[in-house]
């Protein structure tokens, strides 16, 4: 298909899409001169295919502002491949411009109009812009040309039900359902269709084999858990939903999660490195975020995430010596507080007892970022923390408790909280803790073994071992075995 | 039974006004009222096939006001959220006026008289009332028991409580009455929570932030831009204050319970969700799951919102709360509650039953009806009085748009919805007006300025002029108001307004929380569509006193005086 049939040429900079005009841009835009310049003759427009070029360019975050340059010029040297314009809308898409990736899947339909995957793109693109009608229309014709792709249908399924058209919505979800590879997205569609049906048996009907395969889908739990909650089945709702914690159901598919891992911006390439930081990758981290302070200059996201590193790759001299410069520099700023009474804690807890100095430092760290951020549960907790490895065990419950009011369905707040008052002496009130957990969470090993070491402050050893036994059998390799052996055996927790 | 009337002279030459010609309309003079109304009625009503719903009338009505909220060269969180303001008639002369919260602008705070048809004259000076704090929302009602209406104003900073002494002047009071709260103040509602007869306080807070604590956030172009809440990490408490009954208040935040919560509070309702009897108080959060506080009594709340199926959306999506509004949306004689929240995000509209809530957003078609715009203040009313409660919703981001270009890029159209029972559909021209602006707007006050039944909008626009949309619509319905006071003389807030329709029983309350930072007209109102009365409208009055109306004519203001009780016809012991 040759350039003539590529009818996407603009006469004017559209001022919809802050576009600008022609091949000729590319250049302006690598150097820096982007706007709407008085150089994009009709002469131009008639002869040379344009390319969606933002007029706010110079402006743009400068690892996006890169992608954009090379993506523009890979595609002024492939200009009749529908890849390449799907490819730079893309990256529009993925960096919130969906005006200017409609333009780009524009061109990439008008090149190749069976294009399944341009289409469902421009489709969430219109969607995303509110043009619904545009939307429907795409993505109708995108389950015309790819029936057998599932993610289609139960997406359109979800716009359908934001219409209101809940019968439409459901036929379509079902039609996602195709055993034997069932696509799960499409269960929890159609379950959550139901529910707005007001049809909450069937809900249940359809989540709860989910959950059991896959009980770690907290967005699915809070679902059954409104559904349980509209037939009455209050308890098991609450259970549900506390398990769903803040969870939310979200619905990625293949085309759109590769689009976001287009995005170039800085907050996305600091996530990069968190992730090669989680993997032990830390020398790699640490190469990115050189070359991000290249790119960005002395950043404070960067300064931090370099802590970060430090901190997940065990420097903790190394964090504890870096972070003073950037609480100089953001004096407001709570987590680098956070980081410093994360390290601070760690190096004193290398040493047996715990090194006072350092516990002390951990603690001012926590309780200057408390007061910077008041509602940061991380700061409470790291205070609980240093708390109670200096033993101060009644303040530490009362940081746990913190935890607990500002995050009530984190679990593993409400075991600090118990443990913490169990070591502080009030066994008793450790143990409403953990029955509270036992009726909200459902049973959990971490809440077992608090009880245990409660069970010892009342001399009911037997019975603290039993526990114990049925934790070991449970989950063997739990680190609160051993404390809680010994506990047993000292005779306190 | 009549045919549905054509209301306002329709003035073919001024059709003329939709090709921008001057002296038709809003741009000329305001001529002087006559029974009909004033000048500025709907001209083109007939000239086209979609009328337009309001005509913006603000400043040929008298209504100067321009918000303005800029604090430093960069986004700074408050200025994305204040637009905040009353209707109150604070000389009780019958004709709703207009307090307007200004945050950075000239002039502070401005108090509008209404001199009648909806026509204003700004008279702060010598009110009391310029309050130069940076203003964020308005609750109104009479707390001193003297039967006229005192103001509370919500400020980013300490907030104010002006008492109406009745001579057109108000008293700062903050520091006796023990309200100055410092915080980040947002919507704030008065009611009586423990039932003693005096009207207590709930006032949101919205984020614990400074100056020092601001963050610079970027959108994923690097645009720089507001931060969300949720970046601060510093959610906080709301305020609940008991009337002692002495004109000071007892900040009970820690006691009732509502300290134990953490919110990023900006709307509020309080009503009876679950009819205890006892009024229950509904916060947006912004960013979090909303809060439902439910009153168990001797001033003592729990927070249920999970429990009843109110702080998230099902698919457990907790929403940027924004405006709520709490009507008998479906006739059960229980309030049903809608929240609005960012773009991308639907309404949240919850029909109450029996104290739960069913989440009916999609199946009212609200889910792609809301979801493209940023909503702030919305309100459910009738506006076309067919018996049918409508939405509105003012609209603005707080991201910028996606157009480099764009003279403001956080302007949006507003939302005109209009309901037929059973579901909500956007009304053309977009928003009710023609043309539709595009502006940052935030709060939205309803009521009926000029007293012709057709409920009225003021919507507050950041960074631009106020908004007076009289409602012109053509073919609005018959209508009652009715103005429920209290043994004072107050409106009766809490007080409730049973109408038998068409063999529905609509049923109104008499309050001024709701939407967004503002307060709303107190009286109920009633589209009655066809008929020229109703056959029976029954008040109960906030201590369950009860008085009951017989044949009951349409189109008029009906002033209801607590101290007469029982079973009579409409034309006794009523104004």
């Amino acid at each position: 298909m040759g350039n003539a049939s590529l009818k996407i040429a603009r006469s004017v900079c559209s001022r919809r899409a802050g576009t600008v005009l022609a091949s000729t841009i590319i250049v302006a835009a690598a150097t820096m001169v982007a706007g709407c310049g008085g150089d994009g003759t009709s002469e131009s427009v008639e002869a040379r295919p344009s390319l969606p070029t933002p007029s706010d360019l110079e402006g743009y975050d400068a690892g996006v502002r890169m992608e954009v340059i090379a993506a523009l010029q890979r595609l002024e040297a492939a200009e009749t491949d529908p890849v390449a314009w799907s490819r730079l809308g893309d990256l529009y898409l993925a960096h919130d411009r969906p005006a200017l990736a409609i333009e780009c899947y524009d061109a990439s339909l008008l090149l190749e109009p069976d294009g399944v995957r341009p289409r469902y793109l421009r489709a969430w693109a219109h969607h995303d812009q509110g043009a619904l009608d545009e939307a429907r229309a795409d993505i109708e014709r995108v389950i015309e040309l790819d029936p057998g792709a599932t993610h289609p249908k139960w997406r359109a399924a979800g716009w359908l039900v934001e219409a209101g058209e809940l019968e439409a919505a459901a036929t379509l979800a079902e039609a996602s359902i195709t055993p034997p590879d069932v696509d799960l997205n499409g269960v929890r569609m159609l379950a959550s269709i139901r529910l707005d049906q007001g049809r909450p048996e069937d809900c249940v009907e359809l989540l709860e084999p989910l959950v059991r395969s896959r009980p770690k889908d907290r967005g699915s739990h809070y679902v059954l858990g409104r559904a349980k909650q509209m037939l009455g089945r209050t308890e098991e709702a609450a259970r549900h939903l506390r398990l769903a914690g803040d969870a939310r159901s979200t619905f990625g598919d293949p085309w759109l999660n590769e689009v976001m891992a287009r995005r170039a911006d800085l907050a996305a390439r600091l996530i990069t490195v968190q992730q090669r930081s989680n993997e032990d990758r830390h020398d790699e981290a640490m190469d990115l975020l050189r070359s991000l302070s290249e790119m960005y200059g002395p950043r404070r996201e960067i300064r931090y995430a370099e802590l970060v590193v430090l901190a997940n790759r065990g420097d903790h001299a190394g964090l504890l010596e870096a972070v003073p410069a950037l609480v100089e520099d953001e004096p407001a700023w709570a987590l680098p507080r956070f980081r410093e009474a994360q390290s601070a804690l760690a190096v004193a807890r290398a040493v047996v007892p715990p090194d006072v100095e350092g516990v002390s430092r951990a603690v001012d760290a926590a309780e200057t970022g408390i007061a910077l951020a008041p509602g940061a549960v991380e700061g409470h907790e790291l205070l609980g923390e240093a708390l109670g490895t200096g033993g101060r065990w009644f303040e530490a419950a009362e940081a746990y408790r913190r935890c607990v009011d500002i995050a009530p369905f984190v679990a593993r707040h409400h075991v600090q909280l118990a443990d913490a008052l169990a070591r502080s002496g009030d066994p008793m009130a450790a143990v409403t803790v953990v029955d509270a957990m036992d009726r909200d969470f459902g049973r959990s090993v971490d809440a077992a073994l608090v009880r245990a070491r409660a069970f010892v402050l009342f001399g009911r050893i037997d019975e603290a071992r039993a526990i114990l036994e049925q934790c070991r059998r449970a989950l063997p390799g739990h680190p609160g075995i051993p404390r809680t052996d010994a506990a047993i055996r000292r005779g306190r927790p | 039974m009549r045919s549905w009337r054509y209301i306002g002279p329709a003035l073919a030459g001024c059709a003329t006004a939709l090709s921008g010609l001057a002296g038709c309309g809003d741009s000329g003079p305001v001529a002087p009222a006559t029974e009909a109304g004033v000048s500025d009625e709907p001209l083109d009503a007939e000239a086209t096939a979609d009328p337009a719903w309001f005509r913006e009338s603000a400043a040929p009505r008298g209504l100067d006001f321009r918000l303005e909220a800029r604090l430093a060269e960069t986004p700074r969180l408050p200025e994305i959220v204040p637009g905040g303001g009353a209707a109150l008639d604070f000389d009780d002369d019958g004709w709703l006026d207009l307090y307007l919260l200004q945050a950075t602008g000239a002039g502070g705070n401005r108090l509008f008289r209404n001199l009648g048809e909806g026509r204003f004259v700004d008279v702060t000076e010598g009110s009391g009332l310029a309050d130069g704090g940076f203003g964020m929302g308005v609750a109104t009602d009479d707390y001193d028991g003297d039967g006229d209406v005192d103001l509370f104003v919500a400020n980013f900073g300490a907030d104010r409580l002006f008492r109406n002494d009745g001579d057109g002047r108000f008293v700062d009071v903050t520091d006796e009455a023990g309200v100055g709260h410092p915080g980040f103040g947002a919507s704030a509602a008065f009611f009586d929570a423990d039932g003693d007869g005096d009207p207590d306080l709930y006032v949101t807070n919205y984020v614990d932030w400074s100056d020092a604590t601001e963050l610079e956030c970027r959108n994923r172009t690097g645009r720089l831009d507001y931060c969300p809440p949720a970046r601060y990490d510093a959610p906080t408490a709301d305020v609940f204050y008991r009337n002692d009954g002495d004109g000071t208040f007892t900040d009970v935040s820690e006691e009732s319970g509502i300290a134990s919560a953490l919110g990023t509070g900006l709307g509020v309702v309080a009503v009876d969700f679950d009819g205890d009897g006892r009024r229950d108080v509904f916060v947006a959060n912004d960013g979090m799951p909303d809060h439902l506080w439910v009153n168990q009594g001797d001033l003592r709340f729990s927070e249920q919102a999970m429990q009843r199926g109110c702080d998230r959306d099902l698919s457990g999506v907790a929403k940027a709360g924004m405006g709520v509004s709490s009507e008998d949306v479906d006739d059960d004689g229980d309030p049903d509650l809608i929240v609005c929240n960012l773009g991308g995000e639907s309404d949240s509209f919850y029909l109450n039953d029996g104290g739960r809530f069913l989440d009916a957003t999609n199946r009212s078609g609200l889910g792609s009806a809301s979801r493209h715009f940023t909503r702030f203040g919305l309100g459910f009313v009738d506006f076309d009085n067919d018996g049918i409660l409508d939405l509105y919703a003012a609209n603005g981001r707080v991201g910028a748009s996606d157009d480099p270009d764009a003279t403001d890029p956080y302007a949006e159209p507003d939302l005109l919805l209009r309901g037929d029972g059973r579901r909500y559909l956007p009304v053309r021209p977009a928003g009710g007006t023609d043309p539709t602006p595009e502006r940052t707007s935030r709060g939205a006050i309803f009521g009926d300025f000029d007293n012709d039944g057709g409920q009225d909008v003021v919507v507050l626009d950041l960074g631009g002029p106020v908004r007076f949309l009289r409602n012109v619509m053509p073919t609005r319905g018959g209508w009652l108001t009715v103005d429920v006071r209290d043994e004072a003389g107050a409106p009766a807030i809490g007080a409730e307004v049973r109408a038998e329709i068409d063999g529905r029983t609509v049923t109104r309350r008499i309050r001024t929380d709701s939407s967004y930072l503002t307060a709303q007209d107190p009286r109920a109102h009633f589209g009655l569509g066809g008929l020229d009365s109703i056959p029976s409208l029954e008040i109960t009055w906030p201590d369950g006193s009860t008085r009951i109306l017989r044949d009951v004519e349409a189109d008029r203001i009906l002033r209801v005086d607590a101290g007469d009780r029982g079973d009579e016809s409409a034309s006794a012991g009523v104004r």
